[in-house]
């Protein structure tokens, strides 16, 4: 497992930061080819739903852009831009849950007979794509920046704004609640 | 008077070029481009929306349309808009004009807008002229769809009614 | 600094981990889409009031057509579909995207449907799909409006949460 550092501070980052702050675009591209796949991973998973994680994804890397100046620290560009993706992630939550509520969008009745049902499929990583999904927003957060991004509780409190004692909790929580939820269907102990 | 033509057009040019969009500039060839901007400028200076003007120029654009397509579309839009603000008053919004314009150009009448407006007094008429607009282009004739939006209309409906009532045709439509 | 220094995770719990840490098949054009985004101004974003009309001929990128005072992050996502499973490309123009055929791709997702999602303000916007970098498909779930050029062109009218 890389590090932290390896993760959000990879080598030339400051270099490429100062080459978009020049105009020369393209940088960019080289970093978001360095980020895309560990966020759009952490997106995924977050939000359960690859459009949505795409779309968090590409507002994230458009407002990192757009704000590129104010990052104090450019060899750790990778951390600043996780940090919006993280809060963009969670505004994208709560914008899906009031909109759901109501209803009203055009779209909603222009698409009539149009919305793709995904297929069914029983399999290991469904069910853990639905107990994640079951997960409140805060324990999934938790979980999924500990465990499989594997950030240290630090770097978690600056991402979060959490303390380190209430994010240890949650992801705990996440954990118990992971394995109850698996284990009500599976027997996964052998 | 060829000094004059040169003079002119010094001094006229910067300004013309001033007007142009700069999206439609490589967009379009030269002959189109000053005329279709001379409409923009004066529906703007009408106080009229321009975007919607520019987006039709890009659209002849884009479908390789000939330049005098294109002009008489943005000339035709600029008309209907006008039309429009006639029939529904001068404190229209842009979008109530954009989507007049649509029902206009799909075959309604001005009279039927002026009625609208009329029912709808001073309430947003931009989705009934939307969904007039749609009735009107996917076949319902003029009359009837008039007469249903206005009937709605009667009754202080919502944009969620006037969506379904657009439903309903699309339904009646369904083999 | 690992997380298994301070939690020691039980046998399930490293194996959804494990599972959660593969690689997730992301849009292949999502770069290129996020680049085309970047060359486009900046929309104004909620709490400065209405726009006036200049500075939207100002905004490029979207068209300002029917624009109110938003947040572009707030807006409803509107989606694009096309089924068309033989096509190598599709893009989608309309009033939203200048008309631009590279501006806007659709990705390519089970069974041959095309489609992407735009944020989108209240308004009514024609649009139409490009299939193959030639061939002018209209939305067969949306309607057609007239059309001033000879090529087919749908509509869609978006509502949301802020009333047109």
């Amino acid at each position: 497992m890389p590090s932290p550092e390896g993760l959000f501070g990879v080598d030339g980052d400051a270099v490429l930061v100062q080459r978009v702050l020049a105009g020369e675009e393209a940088a960019y591209g080289v970093l978001m080819g360095r980020y895309r796949d560990r966020f759009g991973r952490y997106a995924t998973h977050f939000l359960g739903d690859q459009h949505e994680a795409e779309d968090a994804l590409q507002e994230a890397f458009v407002r990192g852009y757009r704000f590129l100046h104010q990052c104090e620290a450019p060899e750790r560009v990778g951390a600043w831009l996780f940090r919006i993706l993280v809060n963009r992630c969670r505004t994208s939550r709560v914008q899906n849950r009031r909109r759901s509520q109501e209803v009203p969008v055009e779209t909603a009745a222009e698409n009539d007979g149009a919305v793709t049902q995904l297929p069914v499929d029983t399999g290991w990583r469904d069910e853990i794509d639905r107990a994640l999904a079951r997960l409140p927003q805060d324990l999934r957060e938790a979980f999924l920046l500990k465990h499989v991004e594997d950030l240290s509780y630090e770097e978690m409190e600056q991402l979060t704004g959490a303390g380190t004692s209430a994010l240890k909790m949650r992801v705990k929580r996440a954990c118990d609640k992971l394995r109850d939820l698996l284990q009500e269907t599976h027997d996964f102990q052998r | 008077m060829s000094r004059i033509l040169l003079f002119l057009s010094l001094v006229c040019l910067p300004q013309a070029l001033a007007a142009q969009d700069p999206r439609l500039a490589g967009r379009l060839d030269a002959t189109t481009l000053g005329t279709v901007s001379s409409i923009i400028d004066s529906a703007r200076a009408d106080g009229l929306p321009a975007e919607p003007l520019v987006q039709k120029a890009l659209e002849g654009a884009s479908k390789r349309a000939p330049g005098e397509a294109i002009v008489r579309a943005v000339r035709t839009l600029a008309s209907n808009l006008r039309t429009v603000r006639t029939a529904l008053g001068m404190k229209s919004s842009d979008q109530e004009l954009l989507a007049g314009a649509a029902a206009l150009r799909a075959g309604a009448t001005p009279d039927a807008l002026r009625e609208l407006r009329r029912l709808g007094d001073s309430r947003n008429l931009a989705v009934p002229l939307s969904v007039l607009a749609d009735l009107v282009s996917q076949g319902i004739e003029v009359t009837a769809a008039s007469r249903s939006v206005l009937d709605l209309a009667r009754t202080d409906a919502s944009d969620e009614d006037y969506l379904r009532l657009k439903q309903r045709f699309d339904g009646d439509r369904r083999p | 600094m690992t997380s298994s220094d301070e939690e020691s995770r039980d046998p399930l719990i490293e194996r959804v981990v494990r599972e959660l840490q593969k690689p997730v098949a992301l849009d292949p054009e999502l770069e290129s889409r996020i680049m085309a985004e970047l060359r486009q101004p900046p929309l104004p974003t909620l709490g400065r009031g209405w726009i006036p009309w200049a500075a939207l001929a100002l905004a490029a990128g979207l068209a300002g057509m029917l624009l109110v005072s938003y947040d572009r992050h707030r807006l409803p996502k509107v989606e694009f579909a096309l089924d068309m499973p033989n096509a190598s490309s599709v893009t989608l123009v309309g009033d939203f995207n200048n008309w631009s055929p590279e501006a806007t791709p659709l990705s390519k997702g089970s069974q041959g449907r095309w489609a992407t999602r735009l944020p989108l303000a209240p308004g009514r916007y024609q649009f139409t799909f490009i299939v193959d970098g030639q061939r002018w498909v209209p939305d067969p779930a949306r309607p057609r409006a007239p059309d001033d050029f000879g090529e087919p062109t749908s509509v869609v009218t978006v509502i949301g949460p802020a009333k047109l």
